[in-house]
């Protein structure tokens, strides 16, 4: 943390998409520049500092929101908005140049201007204009997040984009793109520059699960990433690099409301961090100018709910006698605010009924953290959030997250209603964004209902729906670079033929499976889509076209909800299906052999930490050399880490022997077709999970004998 | 920022830490930790020349560098240091489950050890008004019992339940110091002298009070609330989804006026603001917040605040230390940050409207059916209710309960049971919308439930038995019948008002007849016009939270009253007559438990007899006997608890008789009802009992 920096606080607007803030080039050097910011309520505004005072250049008239700003032009002094699925252009001037309907179906998500060479992204679909006629398109069937161009030596032009699937795709023309894998998703693409030079080979990627790379492009044959920035954190929303002070340094954006500055690394170094402040909403923009002050660099933010604030370098005590201008100023305003709202509070009371606003944006993400294979969900606000009710049809449970100062509060619930959890986030003062932790069971789907309140008068509540898929702690496999490292199988198959097309059995997967993609990736007339479970490894394998369908899965507990969710979609559209359902019996050992080795540890984990439990209490623990056996003295060196391994998943050694139990609940159902109550199953099973020894459980699984009579079973 | 740190690496056992200035000068850190051990710390103590008390018996302290431990052998529940006589050296009260030990650390003895029957829970050294000197008060599991430096017992009353904290302060601003106590049972009440000054019920069991200046005080509740009461006035209060550990006054910013120090079991220790709960200073330790204790830790002639967590950190904190100024341009965040609210303010009530919802209200009733009350409501023409939600403190596990049903619904119930007759103030919101929407208005509504909204007014029973009829409660109140209506019309839900009908021939006579809905018992309440008042119930508790709130509502000081509740009795004389049988049990039960120690004692030095000799068949003999020794021991001590526990049960119901036969009665009538009872009590007599409980 060498670099100190101070907050000054310029505007704010309306709630701001990403990346919908930029800074245009300075006419002189170091000296002060203008930056452009577009809203949801589609309002550009064009701001400057003249004299130390923020100015308004020119405000446009509201319209639909406002997704995306870039600059193009030569000089980067033409603003290009995004704004539903026509492009328009401003001249910094205000003067509206441009407006071009791109006639996409779906709102423009990511643009970008180069030239004459405009792209724009909009849900799965790539397309480029040049002066604004079809130059050519790619269909990635993935979600894209961000699109950049990068000019080449000829005519032609490099696009990079950024993919749901953990990929970034080059195209070039319109040869097939090539392709490189990244372990996470990829969300904004920034063009590494240096002042105003701008990079045409490298670019700034970040992730979802917040790391930072540099992607290098060396003509059109190597296509290389390094990673600047390895760490999982929160999601990155906006980077940029610019000098502040000594050498050139990336500065970084997040979700959390984190803005952090890094110096950018010579060879093989690491960055350092040199700063690092919490705006306590999330981040849309941060971009490296000079704005406030002439001569000193700093980095303009824009949150969420529509702040923008520069945090430079002057210091604070140059600062502090600059702002008793605006301080004023904004007191006048506020009273006038005020006075304007005692007005309408009194014409109220007989006229207008102060119902259902058109504004209260919630953004919200739930995202599987594989680690703990537990669901983060992020709800954030443009105003601060009064409370949060979650509502949920079918069984979850929430876990406490440290960060989250919320009150929480469990209502008493009736399953039978539909309602398997009621929880309140009652929140502290002042809250615009929250961060909530659940852990969801496999085999149980559902709706998650969230309704969010805001504490501003006349109080309203957005309600947010959110799907729970059956699958829902599996994880979507991109091509293994490497298929050696690891042997699968045998599979368990489960064959469907029926008179289904690729695009309905595409959308029955997605009430199955997370993060299917928006249109089925087809190879040969055929769509292929892996899975492995992050919760014990085990892998689904999906092929389906048009008329028939295999699904490969190791475990047979997959492929069974797999079977009942697609036969229930299928009979729901009056679609008759032929299922064959094959059962591997090698599969058994496969899955057992997978979970044995967490059990073991859980166990192992358990056992280590009653152990220490038993130390505190006969007060052990002091001089452990003299008194205690080495391999006590090992256990109360790593206390704190063992300690706080368990506090990560308490219920891991319950979760692992449900999964054995709904394996063998599942395996008798589909190998000797009869049902038998989980209860039933744990019981029989209980002796042998006591032993840890695989070959008793797979006994247990083997042995028909000791299963209940087949009476009372029926399927 | 911290004036200095160490750890004591040893867990310490969470708002069980004190402090003292044993030798009379220098300042002592005191903690219990695991298993009934307790801690001294002394970083300024003189080393001792020679050690001349090594003869004396095991319970005694034994020091090692600055620290000294002190072997209890039985769970420590309460600690408190002071004076209690003119001797300028701190003395350490140690409150168990059955004993209060004073102990003198400087001269490595006890100074008395009292037993306390009813248990130790909470004890407190200070000067109370109408007694001389300072003395000792412990708080039981249903009384509060107090010493003087001789540990003989100069006071006790009642509590309606397990004490849990205590402060002595001045409540009322007479310049005299009162008693306020917090219980388990979420009261707090204030006592000055054996009088009640006021009470008032929490949301959930009280864990910490602390005294303010300016009448004001801080309390702290199980569920994480915080606040602060001027006289009876709540000033604040903040909720964390943590618990407060410990709660403290201390002037940390420097300023001349104390703030209010909390330490949390997350580790989160605050400085607040006493006018407004702003928090002005936080810091945050590893482990949950053991306790907070004053003490000149650092002789610098003035005390510093001293954080200690579960886990034996050791924190000091000097009065002025610095605080973080505030950032430059803060207060135009502040500002920008305010105009961005009305902004948005403006913008929500600007906002075009669909014509659907003009006019829309919420029709809100309240009633009492079907073994609940409830709260319906009721949308506009078009428009349905989503989900509602209501907050409130008390009557179910959480604060809140939520209504989400199926799918949106023109009408909704909420059902609520609250479990004390208590008046209930909740808030509820309710999202209103059309079917579908995923924009909802939001209704607010704050409604209070009536104290008595678990009765239901039902027509005189054909049959009442004759027992029923025995017992009942009368008083004289002396008050119009109309204001007794008054009341009765504030505290139940009624489906309509209810008037005095004055034409009938017994004028001016009030008779009504209730159904309680958690038992379904069968209450009957009567009045004449002369303002003489019979209750018949077979709930003691029902009859005497009526007498206590139609009482407060008339503001009566005085009221005697006859009582009958042949069953209630007979269940104190039981209870009476078991604990004369209990203590005998526990005497006998004790020498028994003295016995085997000694055999014990006897086979040990046997046993190392044996080992010096090396005779392995002699060890290994008395090892076996040392193993069935202590197979008794193990099973003699589970009686001993057994018959301990039912003993304090017993106490404990005897306890709680008294206090409701007490709550019969207002004033000198309620406290001479104690008084009598007690006395009883002690006495072992049950005619006495039985009459003071009946005529007070």
């Amino acid at each position: 943390m060498s670099l100190p920096l101070s907050r000054i606080d310029y505007a704010a607007v309306g709630v701001t998409s990403k990346g919908t803030t930029r800074v245009f080039p300075a006419k002189e050097h170091k000296q002060t520049q203008k930056f452009a910011v577009a809203d949801h309520d589609g309002i550009l505004h064009v701001y400057g500092v003249k004299k130390g005072e923020l100015q308004v250049s020119f405000k446009s008239l509201p319209g639909p929101r406002i997704n995306k700003l870039v600059l193009g032009g030569t000089g980067h002094d033409k603003i290009y908005i995004a704004q539903v699925n026509t492009v328009k252009g401003y001249t910094k001037k205000g003067k509206l140049f441009l407006e071009f309907d791109t006639n996409l179906i779906d709102p423009i998500s990511a643009l970008y201007v180069l030239g004459s060479d405009l792209a724009a992204c909009a849900r799965d679909l790539y397309h480029r204009y040049r002066d604004c006629k079809d130059a050519d398109s790619y269909l990635a069937g993935e979600t894209l997040y961000d699109v950049v161009l990068l000019p080449t030596d000829g005519s032609f032009i490099f696009a990079i984009l950024a993919c749901g699937d953990c990929a970034i795709r080059v195209l070039h023309g319109t040869k097939t793109p090539a392709v490189l894998r990244l372990p996470s998703v990829p969300t904004v693409l920034s063009l590494y520059r240096e002042g105003d030079v701008e990079s045409k080979e490298r670019v700034l990627v970040g992730t979802m699960d917040g790391k930072v790379g540099l992607l290098i492009l060396q003509g059109n044959k190597t296509l290389r990433i390094t990673w600047l920035l390895n760490m999982t954190s929160s999601e990155i929303t906006s980077l940029d690099t610019y000098e502040l002070q000594d050498g050139l340094d990336i500065l970084i954006g997040r979700q959390d409301g984190t803005v952090e500055v890094y110096t950018f690394p010579e060879e093989d170094m690491l960055p350092s961090l040199r700063y690092r402040y919490n705006a306590n909403e999330s981040i849309s923009s941060v971009i490296g100018g000079i704005i406030g002050a002439a001569g000193y660099p700093e980095v303009l933010v824009t949150t969420y709910s529509g702040r923008i604030f520069g945090l430079t370098t002057k210091p604070p005590g140059l600062l502090e006698a600059d702002q008793n201008d605006g301080l004023t100023k904004l007191k006048v305003e506020i009273e006038q605010l005020q006075e304007k709202l005692k007005e309408e509070k009194e014409a109220a009371s007989f006229s207008v009924d102060p119902l259902a606003p058109l504004i209260l944006s919630v953004n919200h993400r739930m995202t599987l953290n594989r680690e703990d294979v537990s669901y983060s969900l992020f709800i954030e606000l443009d105003t601060p959030i009064d409370n949060i009710l979650i509502q949920s049809d079918t069984p979850i449970v929430l876990l406490d997250v440290e960060s989250n100062s919320a009150v929480v509060s469990l209502s008493t619930c009736n399953p039978r209603e539909g309602n398997f959890v009621l929880a309140t986030y009652r929140c502290q003062i002042n809250t615009n964004h929250l961060e909530m932790r659940l852990r969801t069971i496999e085999g149980q789907p559902g709706t998650l209902q969230i309704y969010v309140t805001s504490q501003v008068q006349p109080k309203c509540c957005r309600k947010l729906l959110i799907p729970i898929p059956a699958l829902s702690l599996h994880v979507r496999q991109h091509e293994v670079e490497n298929p050696e490292t690891r042997t699968e199988g045998p599979f368990n198959a489960l064959r469907l033929i029926g008179g289904f097309t690729i695009a309905e059995m595409h959308a029955w997967l997605s009430f199955a499976l997370p993060d299917v993609p928006e249109r089925p990736l087809l190879e040969e007339g055929e769509a292929i889509l892996t899975y492995v479970s992050s919760f014990i490894g085990t892998v689904i394998k999906c092929r389906y076209k048009k008329g028939s369908a295999v699904f490969l899965g190791e475990n047979i507990s997959t492929i069974i909800i797999l079977r009942d969710i697609l036969t229930r979609e299928a009979t729901k559209r009056k679609i008759k299906l032929d299922v064959f359902c094959d059962v591997s019996d090698g599969s058994i050992s496969r899955v057992l052999e997978l979970v044995f080795p967490q059990l073991n540890a859980v166990d192992d984990l358990i056992t280590k930490v009653r152990i220490l439990n038993a130390l505190e209490e006969w007060e052990l623990k002091e001089n452990p050399k003299e008194n205690l056996c080495t391999e006590y003295q090992e256990l109360l060196q790593k206390e704190s880490e063992i300690k706080s391994q368990m506090a990560k998943d308490s219920e891991l050694l319950e979760r692992l022997h449900a999964v054995i139990t709904d394996l063998y609940v599942d395996w008798e159902r589909a190998k000797r077709s009869r049902r038998i109550g989980s209860k039933d199953a744990a019981e029989k099973l209980d002796a042998a999970l006591k032993s840890r020894e695989l070959a008793q459980v797979l006994q247990v699984f083997v042995d028909a004998s000791n299963t209940v009579p087949a009476s009372s079973c029926k399927d | 920022m911290a004036a200095f740190s160490l750890n004591i690496q040893k867990h310490i056992e969470s708002g069980l830490v004190t402090s003292g200035k044993f030798d009379g000068s220098h300042a002592c850190l005191v903690a219990a930790t695991y298993g009934g051990n307790i801690l001294v710390h002394s970083p300024h103590r003189q080393p001792q020349i020679t050690s001349h008390d090594h003869e004396q018996s095991d319970r005694k302290l034994s020091w090692s560098g600055e620290l000294a431990e002190l072997h209890i052998g039985t769970e420590i529940t309460a600690l408190c240091t002071g004076r209690l006589n003119d001797d300028e050296r701190d003395i350490l009260l140690i409150g168990t489950a059955s004993h209060v030990l004073a102990y003198n650390i400087e001269d490595n003895s006890d100074s008395f050890y009292k037993e306390m029957s009813d248990g130790a829970r909470y004890i407190m050294i200070g000067k109370l008004s109408w007694l001389p000197n300072q003395v000792a008060i412990i708080g039981g599991n249903s009384s509060v019992t107090i010493l003087d430096s001789q540990g003989t017992e100069i006071f006790w009353a009642v509590v309606g339940g397990t004490v849990t904290s205590l402060a002595i302060f001045d409540f009322d601003g007479d310049d005299e110091n009162e008693l306020i106590i917090g219980t388990k049972e979420s009261e707090i009440k204030v006592y000055k002298k054996d009088s009640l000054l006021w009470e008032a019920k929490e949301t959930a069991s009280i864990s910490t009070l602390t005294g303010l200046p300016n009448k004001r005080f801080v309390y702290s509740v199980e569920n994480g609330t915080l606040g602060v009461y001027e006289m009876a006035q709540r000033l604040w209060r903040v909720k964390s989804k943590h618990r407060v550990v410990v709660t403290r006054s201390f002037d940390l910013n420097g300023d001349g006026t104390p703030e209010v120090i909390t330490g949390w079991n997350n580790g989160k220790v605050d400085a607040r603001s006493f006018n407004n709960g702003e928090v002005i200073f936080k810091i945050q330790l590893s482990a949950g917040i053991a306790g907070i204790v004053e003490a000149d830790y650092r002789r610098i002639g003035k005390s510093d605040l001293i954080v200690v967590s579960s886990a034996g950190e050791v924190r000091g904190y000097g009065s002025g230390s610095t605080m973080d100024t505030p950032e430059p341009g803060e207060i135009i965040r502040d500002l920008l940050a305010k105009k961005q609210v009305l902004q948005m303010e403006l913008r929500q009530r600007g906002a075009s409207v669909p014509n659907m919802y003009h006019g829309t209200k919420l029709a809100v009733s309240l009633m009492t059916s079907n073994g609940a009350a409830r709260v319906a409501l009721a949308s506009g023409p078009g428009l349905f209710i989503h989900c509602a939600i209501v907050f409130t403190e008390g009557v179910f596990e959480g604060e809140t309960l939520v209504v989400h049903p199926n799918r949106p619904k023109g009408e909704l119930e909420i059902e609520l049971r609250p479990p004390k007759n208590a008046p209930v103030d909740m808030h509820v919101k309710v999202c209103v919308g059309p079917a579908g929407a995923d924009l909802l208005q939001v209704f607010e509504m704050t409604r209070q439930l009536p104290r008595f909204c678990m009765y239901q007014i039902i027509e005189r029973p054909e049959q009442i038995t004759e027992d029923f009829t025995r017992n009942n409660v009368t008083a004289e109140f002396t008050e119009r019948p109309q204001r007794i209506v008054l009341w009765l019309n504030q505290n139940l839900v009624l489906p309509e008002e209810f008037e005095v009908k004055e034409d009938k021939p017994n004028n001016g006579c009030i008779e009504i007849w209730l159904r309680g809905m958690r038992d379904n018992k069968i209450h009957c309440f009567m009045a004449n016009s002369t303002g003489k008042i019979t209750i018949q119930t077979e709930d003691i508790i029902f009859a005497g939270d009526i007498i206590q709130s139609l009482s407060l509502y008339l503001g009566l000081r005085e009221l005697s009253s006859d009582v009958s509740f042949p069953a209630e009795e007979r269940k104190m004389l039981d209870a009476l007559e078991r604990v004369k049988e209990l203590k005998e049990i526990d005497i006998r039960l004790q020498a028994e438990a003295a016995n085997g120690t000694t055999l014990l004692k006897n086979i040990i030095i046997r046993l190392e007899d044996a080992r010096i000799l090396e005779n392995i068949d002699e060890m290994r003999k008395r090892l076996v006997q040392l193993k069935n020794v202590n197979v008794d021991l193990i099973r003699e001590h589970e009686i001993r608890t057994n018959s301990y526990k039912e003993l304090t049960a017993n106490l404990k119901q005897l306890n709680l008789g008294v206090q409701h036969a007490a709550r019969l009665r207002v004033g000198k009538s309620a406290s001479n009802t104690v008084a009598q009872c007690r006395a009883a009590i002690q006495d072992e007599n049950s005619k006495a009992l039985t009459l003071a409980i009946r005529h007070g």
